[in-house]
């Protein structure tokens, strides 16, 4: 069954909520657990399911600098004295936008490119699809300069020297123009602004979308319904360093979130 | 005579420390120690004093100076000293604090078995004595229905039994607060950090305000008993309480302070293990189902 995109945009709102409410690390790494089950069940194949590593990449990235940066306190007049607990608080702060970074990473690749387009309302259709465009120019761009390159090597041309890196701009250019004007014949001859609608091929939501979205909002309320009453167990204590309090009610509703997992892929 | 029994357990206290022997009970029911409770309403900004009282009593302000004195709760008073504007940096800087804004730090007097009352007077009008657990909150509301109230908090929870049994085996919340478990630093629970575990002196962290402020520490310079206390700190480790770190150096964690009742067995609390579980079990299937679609390709 495909699983609808309404169904997975749920799921990573949930799962970024959880995040969000708290910066116990038991939580926030079976989140990054569950994100990383969900991408291996239920990544499409394409660009956007390679840009799980590098999503990942990126969390120990903002981990490392948000704990590193503990070090420019003596810059901050008057600020407490740096201790460990300084360095952990600021660890599981850094941990939170990781967690938060690799279930945007796992949202990424499970998602249909262009479905995420669809759920908007049919008015924003055309502007949703014209910024998608716009955003694209910069990965397109990169496949452009490697294409350049690759037959600027073919002709015998040095790639490796500096010197040669004006002769670049031109051809990325030319072709960039060339893409553009094909890409507006081929959506103009689809009909794209012209008003014309129809609903080709619609989302279906079935059992396995209803499924992940009921569980995403009983994670979402578990973990909001702690925030907002009793939030004992979301937080890290940090001064004195103590193991943080874990409630197994908020770490079950957290594994419905896994759900997606159980739900058998869609076979093409 | 009192103080001269005071000043005798510290000394035995802090002698013995070096051959590990010491008799961490008698040190934690010496002389009368009330309880001050900081709740400033941010995760994870919940602390816990144990304070030993001099001869008499004191004031509910009195108790938070004292607390300054030795564990380093930062402080500001206004209003001339009779209210308190900022406790570990949370408040407002002005001396007319109340007026700054909607919250301000409620006062609230244990009621003996854990709850809180409000309380009708402020600090500077209450009397504290041995046992008493006296309580901050910050947030808003004109009085004890509406206003927050600090966490559920015992005398012994925080200040050991008073009758100066036998130290815990194991560090359960009862033994944390300096019967000499924050200086066997094996046993203390959740001491991730050992780097400290050579230094004779267990110090305390202060809470890094999210919003921070000046802090007042003129507030502490002009109390005369600080200048006395900070002299003899490094040599007169006195029970029950831990000192204030320098301001550079990196302290290892440790303190006094007792948690929420959770798992008795030192160790991280039975929920973690059974998140840690789920943890590894779903990054090793997520692997398992990685590689079968990967190799099925």
């Amino acid at each position: 069954m495909t699983v609808h995109q309404g169904a997975w945009l749920t799921w990573a709102a949930a799962a970024a909520i959880s995040a969000i409410s708290t910066t116990n690390p038991f939580y926030l790494l079976l989140l990054c657990a569950i994100a990383w089950v969900v991408h291996a069940a239920h990544w499409i194949p394409g660009p956007s399911s390679r840009s799980f590593k590098i999503f990942v990449f990126f969390a120990i990235a903002a981990i490392a600098i948000r704990t590193a940066l503990v070090a420019l306190t003596p810059l901050v007049p008057d600020a407490a004295p740096v201790t460990s607990g300084t360095f952990v608080a600021a660890f599981v702060e850094g941990l939170r936008l990781g967690t938060l970074l690799v279930v945007f990473g796992a949202f990424n690749s499970v998602s249909q490119p262009g479905a995420i387009l669809n759920l908007a309302p049919r008015r924003f259709h055309e502007a949703g699809l014209a910024a998608s465009l716009a955003l694209s120019i910069a990965p397109r761009t990169i496949e452009t300069v490697g294409r350049v390159r690759e037959a600027q090597r073919l002709r015998g041309i040095k790639v490796s020297s500096l010197r040669t890196l004006p002769a670049l701009a031109v051809p990325v250019l030319e072709t960039g123009m060339d893409d553009a004007v094909a890409l507006a014949e081929s959506m103009d001859a689809r009909g794209h602004g012209r008003g014309v609608r129809s609903r080709y091929r619609p989302a279906r939501w079935n059992a396995a979308s209803a499924a992940i979205t009921a569980a995403a909002v009983v994670t979402a309320i578990a973990f909001g319904a702690a925030f907002f009453g009793d939030a004992t167990t979301l937080s890290m204590p940090s001064f004195p360093i103590r193991w943080p309090q874990v409630s197994v009610v908020l770490v079950t509703c957290e594994l419905a979130l896994a759900v997606p997992a159980l739900v058998p892929r869609a076979h093409r | 005579m009192r103080t001269v029994r005071l000043a005798a357990a510290a000394l035995l206290c802090g002698g013995l420390f070096p051959l590990g022997a010491v008799a961490p009970a008698a040190c934690a029911a010496e002389g009368p120690h009330a309880v001050l409770v900081v709740d400033t309403d941010a995760p994870g900004g919940e602390f816990r004093y144990c304070v030993a009282l001099p001869d008499g009593s004191v004031t509910g302000i009195e108790l938070i100076q004292l607390a300054n004195d030795q564990h380093g709760l930062q402080y500001r008073l206004g209003y001339g000293g009779n209210a308190v504007c900022q406790l570990a940096g949370v408040g407002y800087d002005s001396d007319e604090c109340l007026e700054e804004g909607p919250e301000f730090w409620g006062y609230w007097r244990g009621d003996g078995s854990g709850g809180w009352d409000w309380s009708s007077s402020g600090g500077n009008a209450t009397t504290v004595r041995d046992g008493d657990v006296e309580g901050w909150a910050w947030g808003t509301g004109n009085d004890g229905s509406s206003h927050p109230s600090p966490p559920a908090t015992t005398f012994e929870s925080v200040c050991g039994a008073r009758s100066g049994g036998d130290p815990p085996a194991t560090d359960d919340d009862g033994g944390k607060a300096g019967k000499g478990s924050t200086r066997a630093r094996p046993e203390r629970r959740g001491s991730t950090n050992a780097a400290g575990s050579g230094s004779s002196t267990a110090a305390r962290a202060e809470k890094e305000p999210t919003h921070a402020k000046d802090r007042a520490r003129d507030d502490r310079d002009k109390d005369p008993r600080a200048k006395a206390k900070r002299k003899k700190r490094k040599n007169e480790p006195a029970p029950a309480y831990t000192l204030r770190p320098s301001p550079t150096t990196s302290s290892p964690p440790a303190g006094p302070i007792a948690s929420e009742p959770t798992s008795s067995d030192g160790g991280p609390p039975a929920g973690a293990t059974v998140a840690a579980v789920a943890t590894v079990g779903l990054i090793v299937a997520g692997a398992v189902v990685q590689r079968r679609r990967l190799g099925a390709r």
